[in-house]
């Protein structure tokens, strides 16, 4: 009797329905959110791309730039969205060839489309986007009987392998874990190409994870109900652990939990991983929800009121990072004083500002910053010369440091207002140029 | 009706507990100086309607976040008695209803009824709650809080699910401290695991819902406070100069006084025997919520105050199993026929140890005197209507209620962006020799008026305060409690 009742069980019409066609309701949900993000910035006059990662690769990749100096740069938004859209429509041929259960298939994509991580990735240009794209593109290849296939495999292969040693190592282990699930004998080759993809980029100085991109911080990062730059909601957390204790013998599961431990440590280390990480959790917390309503409840009322309760808490976070995305976005007052750099100083200008400026004072004003977040060869003196508030010290080690621009964003404004900002009185800075509540002085150098 | 012996007895536990309380409350003059940003509340939902998300007073105008159904409940209950009356009855009524649920907690987990009158006379006359001059939301928290446990253990009888969904909705929308059961339901489930016991498929099922529901409570709430602040806003941005006195170190002695010593010591001992001698899986949910009190509070996550009074109620309950163990232990023993006297020892240990340090602790409470009342009203009066007043932290209440001016802090600390900054500052218009310092302060915050109440006289050890000029700093109200118009602006220029 209980069962005729399940929430989501087959005799339920509406979810019924759900299920049959959830390709399109996921391709729908999906295409909306992803759609509405570059509109809400485009009514606030903000940038279209969000998130620093962005213009990370805008200001390192020729072609990127070769495609805004023809178009305009906002044109790239439709990358990640492409992006997004492809893996969606992969992931689902993968789930079809591995013979996902639908229920698990359709939780699982309903919580990953739903969450900031989803959001931001999908939003924005980041190595996260491009990475899923190949591993899931070289799993589907791999899985083909055709031999064409399976060699054509090679090329996301040697793709996904491009951005950091840590992607190599993902998908190295993935094809050990899909040849001993599937009981299948992958090629040797396969690893051997990841083996020497990651030698190769170890020897030219790759880093193990690109980036941070953002001053990590591990909580708010990976729940994004706290303020962080994408992660996922608390209710897919408190979900993920119902569904590990839950199925925490189950062996077919077995290939999950080997990742935990694998990616726990690793997501400690640098956030930058948060996007498969997020893949994992969710996976668990999509298990998690089907294990938990599909069981016989004895108090009805309850089990359906806690279901509505969740995807109302789910969809709760989604919106609330909505509402805050003009917050990960260069705002347009940024992107116009910036610009104004790059007409009004001179090419081989050093800029002084905050580490988390460096991507867009590349982009924007074309203009080498003295420090970013990844390149940590003028990291400590940056922050010292930020703190400073001796005025000689800090003008001899602008002196020293060619630098002759500084770059002022209101949050910085806040954060140094005990320390370089009260130097600024000082003949030798003046204001050059401000818009909103963003500052540009100059330095005086002694010789001139 | 019939009232039987049990029932008799019970019922003169509640009269008891209460007419002390409201003695006490009515003989200690006004309420504790926390109660007052509840007063203002309460008014202003009897007002607009709504709560003062958006507070034109509190730190000179800011935004603020709390649970509000308290506050509703009373201002409901102000449309037919007046809020200074509520404000000494409602909490006292409400924590006088105690006894009654912890007798029945106490009956369902020892099956003795004498045993369960002890408990019920405890809880009614626990030192750690008889703040009873205190407005606060943590009166209708408690006995909804233990009323939850109650159907929580009665699950298997009808009826139970509904009170507990009700009363457990009530306590999501008082206090964020529903997060001490939560965590207690999770050791709950952890110890059972631990110890083989079978957990009830209702109860699983209550708890899962129960966590679901609060975290969507605190989110719709707090949601731009766990935005701004992150996992930060369990601390509720105290300034780490006055963290100690929000979550202070557990000291053994305070404890002891507070939660009184017979059932603190009959407590640990139970909890003992029940976690490694034991097989009575009966008590294991209060086991789990004296742990979680326990690590929450060492974790400071939850204020001193709360986790004490939580604690201490729990311990009453568990001396209970200490009263009947006790029993047993006699009966075994060559000495049996002592067994009748174990009541009348207890009561001749209890008289002391719980209603004299429960009377003390009442009339030791932190509350304004009059003097200091009378003259937050008289800046009411006689000042401008954009005045900004500063007197000590917890009298930044008195200042929005009574004097109805702005202030420079109190101690709703959630959204301040500098609240350490701000604290400084004023503990420097309080402690600092220098005009120049107190005038940078005064002119950096838009300060009008200084206040000097007779309890920041004993705290700062001061008559006056030292940089006070006639020039700069004029006196207006020179009573107990001394006033003081800033009349000079320090220009930095």
């Amino acid at each position: 009797m209980n069962q005729n009742k399940n929430i989501i069980g087959k005799k339920n019409p509406i979810f019924n329905h759900i299920l049959k066609e959830q390709k399109r309701y996921i391709f729908g949900l999906a295409s909306v959110l992803l759609f509405l993000i570059p509109l809400i910035n485009f009514f606030k006059s903000d940038s279209l791309l969000i998130g620093p990662e962005s213009y990370y690769f805008i200001s390192h990749s020729a072609l990127l730039q070769s495609l805004t100096s023809s178009f305009s740069y906002e044109v790239i938004i439709i990358i990640p969205i492409i992006l997004g859209l492809s893996t969606l429509y992969l992931f689902f041929a993968l789930v079809e060839q591995m013979k996902f259960p639908d229920k698990l298939t359709l939780f699982f994509l309903f919580l990953l489309v739903m969450s900031p991580a989803f959001i931001y990735t999908y939003s924005s240009l980041t190595a996260n986007s491009f990475f899923i794209l190949f591993v899931i593109a070289t799993l589907l290849l791999i899985m083909q009987e055709k031999k064409i296939f399976t060699s054509l495999a090679l090329i996301p292969l040697i793709l996904a392998t491009l951005f950091d040693i840590f992607s190599s190592l993902i998908l190295f282990i993935l094809l050990i874990i899909y040849s001993i699930n599937q009981q299948k004998k992958t090629s040797y080759i396969y690893l051997v190409i990841i083996l020497i993809s990651s030698l190769i980029q170890y020897f030219l100085g790759q880093p193990f994870f690109l980036g941070p991109f953002h001053i990590e911080h591990a909580i708010p990062d990976l729940i994004s109900d706290f303020g962080g730059l994408s992660g996922i909601s608390f209710f897919a957390i408190l979900l993920s652990f119902i569904g590990i204790m839950i199925t925490w013998k189950d062996k077919e599961l077995y290939w999950a939990y080997f990742l935990i431990p694998l990616l726990v440590p690793l997501y400690f280390i640098s956030t930058q991983i948060i996007f498969p990480f997020s893949i994992l959790i969710l996976f668990f917390a999509a298990v998690g929800l089907v294990k938990l309503f599909e069981r016989t409840w004895n108090l009805i009322p309850i089990k359906n009121i806690t279901f509505f309760l969740l995807i109302l808490g789910i969809l709760f976070s989604t919106l609330s990072y909505i509402d805050r995305i003009d917050q990960l976005t260069p705002s347009g007052d940024m992107i116009e004083t910036l610009t104004w750099m790059k007409y009004n100083t001179v090419h081989d200008d050093i800029i002084l500002s905050d580490a988390i400026y460096g991507d867009y004072i590349r982009t924007f004003a074309k203009r080498e910053p003295f420090d970013t977040l990844y390149e940590k060869e003028h990291t400590a003196l940056n922050e010292e010369l930020l703190k400073n508030i001796e005025i000689n010290k800090f003008i001899s080690l602008l002196e020293e440091q060619d630098i002759s621009i500084i770059y002022i964003p209101k949050e910085m404004k806040k954060i140094y207002k005990g320390g370089f900002i009260i130097l600024l009185q000082n003949e030798r800075f003046k204001l050059i140029h401000s818009h909103g509540d963003y500052e540009v002085w100059a330095f005086s150098s002694k010789e001139v | 009706m019939q009232l039987s012996r049990t029932q008799k007895w019970l019922l003169a536990i509640f009269i008891i507990t209460l007419v002390t309380r409201l003695i006490l409350a009515f003989t200690v003059p006004n309420l504790t100086y926390d109660s007052y940003f509840h007063l203002r509340q309460v008014e202003e939902i009897g007002h607009s309607s709504i709560p003062l998300f958006e507070d034109p007073l509190s730190y000179g105008g800011r935004t603020l976040h709390y649970l509000p159904f308290f506050h509703y409940v009373i201002a409901l209950l102000n449309l037919f008695l007046p809020l200074g009356l509520l404000a000494k009855i409602v909490p006292n009524v409400l924590i006088s209803l105690l006894p009654f649920i912890v007798f029945a907690l106490s009956k369902k987990i020892s099956n003795n009824e004498t045993a369960a009158l002890f408990s019920a006379f405890i809880s009614g006359f626990l030192p750690v709650l008889f703040s009873t001059n205190a407005f606060t939301p943590l009166s209708l928290f408690l006995p909804v809080a233990f009323f939850a446990l109650y159907c929580f253990l009665n699950i298997d009888q009808k009826g139970y699910a509904l009170y507990f969904l009700i009363s457990f909705f009530i306590l999501t929308v008082t206090s964020s401290a529903t997060f001490l059961i939560i965590v207690g339901f999770m050791i709950y489930l952890i110890l059972s695991v631990i110890e083989k016991k079978k957990i009830k498929k209702p109860e699983l099922e209550l708890i899962i819902f129960s966590v679901f529901f609060y975290i969507w409570i605190q989110f719709i709430f707090f949601k731009k406070v766990l935005i701004s602040q992150g996992i930060h806003f369990i601390w509720q941005n105290v300034p780490t100069q006055i963290l100690t006195q929000y979550f202070p170190q557990i000291s053994i002695l305070n404890a002891l006084l507070l939660v009184s010593i017979i059932p603190f010591l009959a407590g640990i001992f139970v909890v003992y025997q029940l976690l490694f001698q034991s097989q009575n899986q009966k008590p294991f949910l209060f086991i789990s919520l004296v742990i979680s009190t326990t690590l929450l509070s060492w974790l400071r996550l939850i204020e001193f105050n709360l986790a004490l009074s939580f604690f201490a109620i729990i311990l009453a309950i568990l001396f209970s199993l200490f009263y009947v163990y006790m029993l047993e232990l006699l009966a075994k023993t060559k000495i049996s026929e002592f067994k009748k006297y174990l009541t009348l020892i207890i009561i001749i240990l209890l008289l002391p140890t719980t209603i004299l340090p429960s009377i003390n602790f009442a009339e030791k409470q932190n509350t304004p005197l009059n003097a200091e009342i009378d003259a937050f009203k008289w800046l009411n009066e006689n000042t401008a209507k954009n005045a900004k007043i500063v007197g000590l932290l917890e009298e930044g209440n008195l200042i929005t209620y009574y004097s109805q001016r702005k202030n420079l802090m109190d101690d709703q600390f959630n959204f301040v962006e500098n609240s350490e900054d701000l604290f400084s500052d004023l503990t420097a218009l309080f402690a600092t020799s220098f005009e120049t310092q107190a005038l940078d302060i005064t002119s950096q915050h838009g300060v009008t008026h200084l206040v000097l109440t007779p309890h920041a006289q004993r705290k700062y050890e001061i008559n006056n305060f030292r940089y006070q000029t006639s020039r700069c700093f004029k006196k207006i109200y020179n009573e107990e409690t001394k006033i003081y118009r800033v009349d000079c602006i320090l220009d930095k220029k």
